[in-house]
């Protein structure tokens, strides 16, 4: 399709008429529309998806207040929009009007088919919206008519509209819409055979088990088809609960760390308790000795020489007393007569012969003063080893003490509750995740058991057929649909995987081109999911920016396979994709100035043809050097104001000339669009 | 068995008035007391007695610890009844051995030793009033190291001993 030119009348801030004739040569297949804010770039891209839907984007403001202004304080409450398009080059120009009346709130669409000779063919009305649905049927209209901050919206992790858009962007519908047919006609085939008067009951009854089978595996199928959706649903929902709990504070964590902190802090505690109870036991211990040490000293020393001297108080025993008076001599030989003097003399010394007692305390004080003193000696060093080992564990202590305080003080910045709760939530959906994941393997198990019964089923049944020899011509027919579908459907899926190749290929050539890393991009078969890949095929996040890069990669792509313009590969289409062009507001109003221009490159090769509204401080060196040679329609939309003039005017520079896009004292507040000549 | 080395029970009197000295250092292992008990005290008070040569005969009312308990002190304190003994010797300037033979002697070293408890708890007790806030242990570390007597502790009757200045502590 080609559009050639927009014809606004009375349509929002354009009073009377105005005309934009579009490039739509194949070499300059761009037109560009430069304006401030509020010039009506936004309203031309949303005239155009007007006509061809009906509606408008949901961006876009009082929807019902469609006439100009001014017009309507004259007392017109009409205005209109006319687009003249074509499929190709050669083929006649459709004229699509709509019109609308501002006291009613309705519109009206009118259709003509524009001879060669410049006959104009009305199409019938009730035919007009059916014949716009044919060159680009409305869900499909946002992917070629939009605005840059629509680009948000579209979701890559495989949506089933996303995919559904997808396969009818490239004309997959209708072949799938061929292929329901051919099932459908095969279907009223066995219908007759069944009804053709056969009474075999084992026919009948295989017939109605194929016919079960059948629609149990198309139940089994649409529930696989409900589950996966789910799960999408659900792997979205958990992976924005991830995202938010990732960027609070880590509570868990956060609260593990403080509690074996304070775990540790506490044993150490405990661990103190015996090495300050041993600090204590070896200072109570030395105390009494450590008073007097020196005293100590002097009487060990005292003891010491005395020993050496034998100076020790008499060690003689009362068994030696006795022996002597037994005897009845003394050692030195005094007789010691019973009763005598000498031997009453000796026995005043008995109290003292008995040293057993005076001995063990002898002993006694010389052990406890050795002991004693050998403590003394070792306190100060023993002592100092423990105080050592206690001031470790008290620092040990306060370190754990003030981690598990700082711990506490994020804790206390961090909205516990809320991240508790966003952690049931992701895991409560992650359960849910789980078992719909479950129930997608058991659909699918399902699905294959069907498919597998079905296929011993149809078997039996062709041979049954065969050896009957009934019904033998629609048996044929049965099995030419078959083969018929079986073709198709191999067709289908190697086009299928042709786009997805191609849509690969052509995502990592934009990402190789414009992006600073070495990502490619994955397309899921299934799923028509998008994941980014780093060089060793991990999925990776992508910037913002580079977000957009691919998104707008992605439609770029799907524009120029669709119109066999991709770079690396093409398509040999079976089905007819639908070729339309680009009509971009704002592209780049939400992309980094270091992928504008690459983007707007990128656009420009893979569209047949490319429409582009922006707003003037985006126009720059760079995106005219990169454009130079495509662009085939330049226009600046100017906004006319009542009133004086104001300091800050928008404006371009455009071979040389400087370019104002705003007017003052105009009669009334409207924008009209003048063409510029395109630069060399 | 130290029992062996006295022939009968005695008891040990201290004066009641210096309970809160003793509550401050006596305790059980779970608090941050020195002594476990008061005939550990009572040792300790015994050497600070005689090192700063304080003896003192008990006046007022009275507490006891008997001499059995001293003698069943364990580890750095199965000694204690040696210790006694030791005291006594110490008493006098020139060492006579022969006040450890019969019992007579004995109830005398019992004496000695009480009259050196009760100087020492009278040391002891001043040192606590006039201390700023310690823990049992600093108190006690304090004291044993002479710095507490140092500082100008009163109560330095000498009784014919040498004050001695005994620093163990860099």
């Amino acid at each position: 399709m080609r559009l050639h030119k927009l014809i606004l009348s009375d349509f929002r801030n354009f009073f009377g008429e105005h005309v934009i004739e579009f490039s739509h040569s194949i070499d300059k297949p761009l037109t560009i529309i430069i304006g401030s804010n509020g010039s009506g770039k936004t309203t031309i891209l949303n005239s155009i998806y007007w006509i061809f839907t009906g509606v408008f984007h949901k961006q876009f403001e009082y929807p019902t207040a469609l006439v100009n202004k001014d017009t309507f304080e004259q007392g017109r409450t009409t205005c209109f929009a006319e687009l003249h398009f074509s499929i190709d080059e050669k083929s006649e120009i459709v004229i699509a009007k709509r019109i609308y009346d501002q006291k009613l709130r309705s519109s009206k669409l009118s259709v003509y088919i524009k001879t060669p000779n410049g006959v104009m063919n009305p199409l019938p009305p009730e035919q007009g919206e059916s014949f716009l649905e044919r060159f680009l049927p409305g869900n499909l209209a946002k992917w070629f008519i939009f605005a840059g901050e629509a680009v948000g919206e579209i979701q890559l992790q495989g949506v089933r509209s996303f995919r559904d858009d997808l396969q009818k962007t490239f004309g997959f519908t209708a072949i799938k819409k061929l292929l329901t047919l051919i099932n459908e006609v095969r279907g009223d085939f066995n219908k007759q055979i069944k009804g053709s008067g056969n009474k075999d009951e084992a026919f009948r009854q295989l017939t109605d088990q194929i016919e079960n089978l059948e629609q149990l595996l198309k139940d089994a199928e649409k529930r696989l088809d409900q589950a996966n959706d789910r799960q999408m649903i659900l792997q979205r929902e958990w992976e924005s609960l991830d995202s938010e709990l990732r960027s609070l504070p880590q509570a868990r964590d956060i609260e593990e760390k403080k509690k074996a902190a304070e775990r540790r802090r506490d044993q150490l505690k405990l661990d103190l308790k015996p090495l300050q109870e041993r600090h204590r036991r070896l200072l109570a211990g030395a105390s009494f000795r450590l008073m007097i040490q020196e005293r100590l000293r002097s009487l060990s020393n005292f003891m010491l020489v005395e020993t050496g001297k034998q100076r020790l108080p008499s060690s003689f025993g009362e068994t030696l007393l006795d022996e002597l008076l037994k005897l009845q001599s003394c050692l030195c030989g005094t007789p010691l007569c019973p009763g005598s003097k000498e031997a009453l003399a000796l026995e005043q010394h008995r109290p003292k012969a008995n040293t057993a007692q005076l001995d063990l305390r002898v002993h006694k004080i010389k052990d406890a003063l050795r002991g004693g003193l050998d403590l003394v000696e070792r306190f100060e060093r023993d002592s100092e080893e423990l105080e050592e080992q206690i001031n470790k564990y008290h620092y040990d202590i306060q370190t754990q003490s003030e981690l598990a305080e700082r711990y506490k003080k994020e804790l206390e910045g961090s909205d516990v509750d809320l991240i508790r709760e966003t952690e049931a939530k992701r895991s409560r959906v992650a359960d849910e995740l789980r078992r719909e994941n479950s129930a997608i393997t058991l659909e699918n198990d399902r699905i294959r058991q069907h498919k597998e019964s079905l296929r011993q089923l149809n078997l039996k049944y062709n041979i049954k057929i065969t050896e009957s020899g009934k019904d033998e011509k629609i048996y044929q027919q049965i099995n030419k649909l078959k083969k018929l579908e079986d073709y198709v459907l191999e067709r289908f899926k190697k086009q299928e995987a042709e786009v997805i190749d191609t849509l690969n290929s052509e995502l990592t050539r934009v990402f190789s081109t414009y992006l600073s890393k070495n990502y490619s991009a994955s397309i899921d078969a299934d799923t028509y999911a998008v994941t980014p890949r780093d060089v060793d095929g991990r999925p990776v996040g992508l910037s913002t920016g580079e977000s957009y890069v691919l998104k707008f990669a992605l439609i770029a792509a799907i524009v120029g396979m669709a119109g066999m313009r991709t770079i690396t590969k093409r398509v040999d289409w079976i089905s007819d994709p639908i070729i339309a062009p680009l009509v971009l507001d704002a592209p780049f109003s939400v992309n980094d100035v270091t992928y504008r221009s690459s983007i707007a490159e990128n656009l420009v090769s893979q569209s047949s043809q490319l429409i582009m509204m922006f707003d003037a401080d985006k126009w720059n060196d760079d995106l005219r050097k990169r454009l130079s040679g495509k662009v085939g329609r330049f226009y600046c939309a100017i906004s006319r104001a009542k009133g004086s003039e104001k300091t800050v005017l928008g404006s371009i520079t455009l071979g040389g000339s400087l370019i104002v896009l705003n007017e003052y004292q105009s009669v009334r507040d409207d924008s009209y669009l003048a063409e510029q000549e395109v630069w060399a | 068995m130290s029992q062996d080395i006295f022939s009968a029970n005695h008891t040990i009197y201290w004066p009641e008035l210096y309970e809160p000295v003793v509550n401050f250092l006596v305790g059980n292992e779970n608090s941050d007391k020195l002594f476990r008990n008061n005939a550990e005290l009572l040792v300790f008070a015994a050497s600070v007695g005689l090192r700063q040569g304080v003896r003192e005969k008990l006046v007022g009312e009275r507490k006891e610890v008997e001499l059995d308990i001293i003698l069943r002190l364990k580890n750095d304190f199965r000694d204690a009844g040696s210790h006694i003994f030791i005291i006594a010797l110490l008493s006098s300037e020139n060492i006579d051995l022969e006040m450890l033979r019969g019992t007579e002697a004995e109830k005398e070293c019992i004496r000695i030793f009480s009259e050196y408890v009760c100087g020492g708890l009278k040391v002891i007790s001043e040192l606590y009033q006039s201390s700023g806030p310690l823990s049992p242990y600093m108190f006690v570390q304090e004291i044993a190291s002479g710095r507490s007597f140092a500082r100008g502790a009163e109560g330095n009757s000498n009784n014919g001993l040498e004050e001695e200045q005994i620093t163990f502590f860099d």
